[in-house]
């Protein structure tokens, strides 16, 4: 069914709607320049609040288990910002050029693509995907297959279980209370900090040019291999190996080895710290409790 | 006392009017003069460039390049009657807006009427959006950018619009009229 | 007089109302501020047309320019079909997990040398032919630095400018890649971070590239 609403006619500065949707309908916004906000509720609805001008118009259609939120201005690229709520187990797709992104509280797959603009997401379940250009981009709480990219801006990732990627050029990368088998992390500038649970057979492929890598962990029983070219290695664990080697890749094993380990840095330091030891975490980050 | 320079020869004249660099090159290009060809390219090529680039929304050597190149092949119907720069830029309209793809894309992108129903003047539009101005044109819809390129940047009229674009002036103002209300947000 | 269409403020700037309308509308802007403001609004985007300087084009057109008219041979210009972009791609996959490393070296001396990638441990050894990758990844490059270039002015220019700064940031890591690996180029590692950093400038580029080429 095609759903169209006219909604400026009536109202001087925005639009405030809900519609009906049947369960697993999935959310897709298109946006020009403004930002979205996303909070949920448990009704079959969904409730659009959009601020913009008399001149533009917001076009609602649901059609084939979709519902497309577009801003249309009459003359130009359209600026609206968007307040939805949604119910929680709905998938979003939010496109935007130009405005900041923040998501609370959703259970359904998430995919959202800025140019400019900061993405923030509380939950997030199934599949996770978050792009902008510039823009900090932070996620918690998510579970499921997560992939986070930014050209220039910091990845913050906390409490997130499933498979893990993230990729920066310009930022650090800093994933806190991790679950995951398969994480992969890589920018060219940045500081990456992997804070979680090294799982048996898991795979964590951490990769910066000019930053430190330090992974830390209760325990680490894994095949480590750490490369540098002009940097150093560091370890809170005991492990034996013969000093490092410009350009060499250095592979030894800790503990039963079931886990891969592949930490490169080649200017800065790679690091193996222990959960809960002093100095642990680096000093922007709060200090957590020491572990029993 | 007027000075004028025509290559390494300086004049120095009172009475007569000044020989136009350009008239004299476009008159020994005609002829074959390759180098005089170079001397008018330098001079006019950024021109011939930026309305290539305006008007299609990006760089484009290879418009610019024949945009030359087609001047070079009828220099010889050029009389002198206007400014050289001003029979290039005309050499250049007709280069940019008969290409090919041009020919086939533009009317299938021309611009639907505005929604009705909406007379009154809008109110002001929010803060200035991140575009600046160049940018906001080359995103214009075709049809529009077109339009306001020739009319506001290059001072042509509705009817000669019309013409080089086979559209009627009503629909060349009403695509000036677009362009203009959406670019006025740009320098809001 | 109700309120002047917009089209007609436009019109009206440019004397291109009948004159009766024309003598209206100015009568109707000498009691209206709303309109007035909106006539000055357009009245600036006018002014602004007309004050737009000209730029030069990045490179010296001219040989090409001579070339065709007669002056002097010229040289054409590669360009790349998608596809051939596409299989420059995949020849330079780096698979993560450290199984497997694409070893690459600079285009440059001719020889189809294939190149052997080993992994200690590993049963597998991939021969690449290393060259053909090179050139093919330059030429990719070229291409969408050339694509990127022709469309920027459709991109707003905070994103063109960290576009452009962060690209400068992966070629200062290739060149150091490329020097470390000038002094030790028996290192997988490094030959295998300066494949990765270059992938990296060809994801940014082909990212840009598509921005360029979206409608707003």
């Amino acid at each position: 069914m095609l759903l169209a609403l006219l909604a400026t006619a009536m109202l001087l500065q925005g639009t405030d709607t809900t519609v009906s949707v049947r369960p697993g309908t999935r959310l897709e916004l298109s946006s020009f320049e403004g930002g979205i906000s996303v909070t949920t509720w448990d009704r079959a609805a969904v409730r659009i609040e959009a601020e913009h001008d008399r001149d533009t118009r917001i076009d609602i259609d649901q059609s084939d288990g979709t519902l497309s939120l577009h801003g249309k201005a009459r003359y130009g690229p359209a600026e609206v910002t968007w307040r939805l709520t949604v119910p929680a187990e709905m998938a979003l797709q939010l496109r935007t050029q130009s405005g900041d992104v923040r998501i609370a509280g959703t259970r359904g797959s998430v995919s959202v693509e800025t140019v400019e603009g900061g993405i923030e997401i509380h939950g997030g379940r199934g599949f996770v995907s978050l792009q902008s250009v510039e823009g900090n981009l932070v996620l918690t709480d998510a579970a499921g297959r997560v992939n986070l990219a930014t050209v220039d801006g910091t990845i913050t990732v906390r409490g997130a279980k499933g498979d893990l990627r993230a990729s920066a050029v310009d930022g650090a990368i800093l994933l806190d209370e991790i679950e995951s088998h398969n994480v992969e992390a890589s920018t060219v500038d940045g500081d990456i900090r992997l804070d979680g649970t090294i799982h048996d057979g898991g795979e964590y492929h951490l990769s910066s040019h000019d930053g430190d890598v330090t992974v830390i962990a209760p325990a680490i029983n894994a095949t480590v291999s750490v490369s540098t070219y002009d940097g150093d290695f560091e370890s809170d664990f005991p492990v034996t190996v013969g000093g490092i080697t410009a350009g060499k890749r250095m592979t030894f094993t800790m503990g039963t080895g079931t886990a891969r380990l592949e930490l490169e840095s080649f200017d800065g330091t790679v690091a193996l710290r222990r959960s809960g030891a002093r100095g642990a975490r680096s000093s922007d980050a709060p200090t957590a409790p020491s572990r029993p | 006392m007027i000075t004028t320079s025509i290559g390494y020869r300086t004049l120095n004249t009172t009475d007569a009017p000044a020989p136009d660099a350009d008239a004299v090159d476009a008159a020994l290009a005609a002829s074959g003069d390759a180098h005089a060809f170079e001397r008018l390219y330098r001079r006019h090529v950024n021109r011939i460039h930026t309305l290539v680039r305006r008007m299609l929304g990006e760089e484009n050597d290879d418009v610019t390049q024949e945009i030359l190149v087609r001047a070079w092949q009828k220099l010889h119907t050029f009389r002198g009657e206007s400014a050289f720069g001003t029979w290039l830029h005309r050499v250049g309209v007709n280069v940019i807006l008969n290409r090919r793809s041009e020919r086939t894309r533009f009317r299938q992108r021309f611009l639907e009427e505005p929604a009705a129903g909406l007379d009154a003047p809008a109110r002001s539009p929010s803060p200035a959006m991140g575009l600046d101005f160049e940018t906001a044109i080359a995103r214009l819809p075709a049809g529009a950018r077109k339009v306001f390129v020739l009319h506001d940047v290059e001072g042509y009229r509705h009817e000669e619009i019309a013409g080089l674009l086979g559209v009627t002036t009503g629909t060349s103002k009403s695509q000036l009229h677009y362009a203009r209300m959406a670019l006025r947000r740009t320098l809001g | 007089m109700t309120h002047p269409s917009t089209e007609q403020l436009s019109d009206y700037l440019d004397d291109e109302l009948a004159p009766l309308t024309q003598a209206e509308v100015s009568t109707h802007l000498e009691g209206c501020a709303e309109c007035t403001a909106l006539l000055g609004e357009l009245r600036r985007v006018i002014s602004r047309a007309n004050a737009l300087d000209d730029a030069p084009p990045r490179a010296d057109l001219w040989p090409g320019v001579a070339a065709a008219i007669g002056a002097t041979p010229a040289r054409r210009r590669p360009s790349l079909s998608w596809p051939q972009l596409l299989a420059a791609g995949i020849a330079l996959m780096v698979i993560s997990g450290g199984a497997v490393a694409v070893l690459l070296r600079g285009n440059g001396d001719g020889a189809s040398r294939g190149t052997v990638a080993e992994v200690p441990g590993a049963s597998i050894v991939v021969p690449v032919a290393t060259t053909a990758a090179g050139r093919g990844y330059d030429a990719a490059i070229r291409s969408l630095e050339a694509e990127l270039q022709a469309g920027q002015g459709r991109l707003d220019s905070a994103t063109v400018r960290v576009v452009t700064q962060k690209l400068q940031l992966i070629d200062r890591a290739i060149a150091e890649a490329e020097r470390a690996l000038a002094t030790d180029s028996g290192s997988t590692y490094l030959h295998g971070h300066l494949a990765q950093t270059r992938l990296r400038k060809l994801d940014l580029l082909r990212h840009a590239a598509a921005l360029t080429r979206a409608v707003s």
